[in-house]
């Protein structure tokens, strides 16, 4: 599943992928990877790019459990 | 004797060459001037799967092979160079998915520099195989021998530039979408 609130808050955040990449020190394309749903970043990672992006666990990567 | 030490001495010297190319061409191809290898999570995870799609490959390629040299009347490739077969086929496997799978060029690596350092590895390597080639080294009573280690290397490294080549293309197409 697509992540668009990653997308959605690293662009409001007017960072590109390779900078959010560089701060978080990961590469373009596994940022790419995530937004695409690709790839599942272990939990180190996602609280690195809360805090790159300003915003908790639960606003970019929590979901509902489907009914 | 005197050969033997000759002998000794023209492999001390070719190992530390050796060891000087490999720090040069680490040193080279990396943006931040260290020699180890820096990969993210998901780079060493697809390493990972590539080198499982290695081994079985591997096993699969001996498997293969132990039947050629079981049931073949005649036999073009000596027992050295099968393996060493072998060895390139996994490796290219694993070179390639890890490349498809954008795993292959660490953090810190300068990819345009890993290919004009892998197009003159590979340029040393068939050079070399050509001249075991000129020598009668490669083929010997008509079957292929380990001397072709170069030549194989070579090929493998030039099989791997197409796949480079796929892969930018499809990176830049995605960009473009």
């Amino acid at each position: 599943m697509k992540n668009l609130r990653l997308k959605s808050a690293r662009a409001a955040k007017d960072l590109s992928q390779q900078e959010l990449a560089s701060k978080v020190g990961v590469s373009r394309q596994t940022i790419s990877a995530i937004e695409k749903g690709d790839y599942n970043p272990t939990i180190n990672l996602c609280i690195a790019i809360c805090h790159a992006v300003d915003k908790t666990l639960n606003d970019l990567f929590w979901e509902e459990p489907l009914e | 004797m005197e050969y033997n030490l000759g002998f000794l001495a023209g492999g001390i010297l070719a190992a530390i060459i050796g060891v000087i190319f490999i720090c040069i061409f680490l040193r080279y191809t990396k943006t931040d001037n260290s020699t180890k290898c820096k990969y993210d999570e998901r780079q060493q995870l697809v390493r990972g799967i590539g080198f499982k799609y290695g081994f079985f490959t591997f096993i699969i390629y001996n498997a293969a092979a132990s039947v050629f040299i079981s049931f073949g009347e005649k036999q073009y490739i000596d027992h050295d160079a099968l393996m060493l077969i072998g060895i390139f086929i996994s490796t290219f496997v694993y070179a390639a998915f890890c490349i498809w799978k954008e795993g292959y060029f660490s953090l810190n690596e300068n990819p345009k520099r890993v290919v004009i350092a892998f197009t003159a590895i590979a340029l040393l390597n068939f050079c070399i195989g050509w001249r075991s080639y000129l020598h009668g080294l490669m083929f010997e009573n008509g079957m292929l021998t380990s001397h072709c280690i170069n030549f194989l290397c070579g090929i493998l490294i030039v099989l791997l530039f197409p796949v480079m080549a796929a892969k930018h293309m499809n990176k830049q197409k995605e960009a473009e979408e």
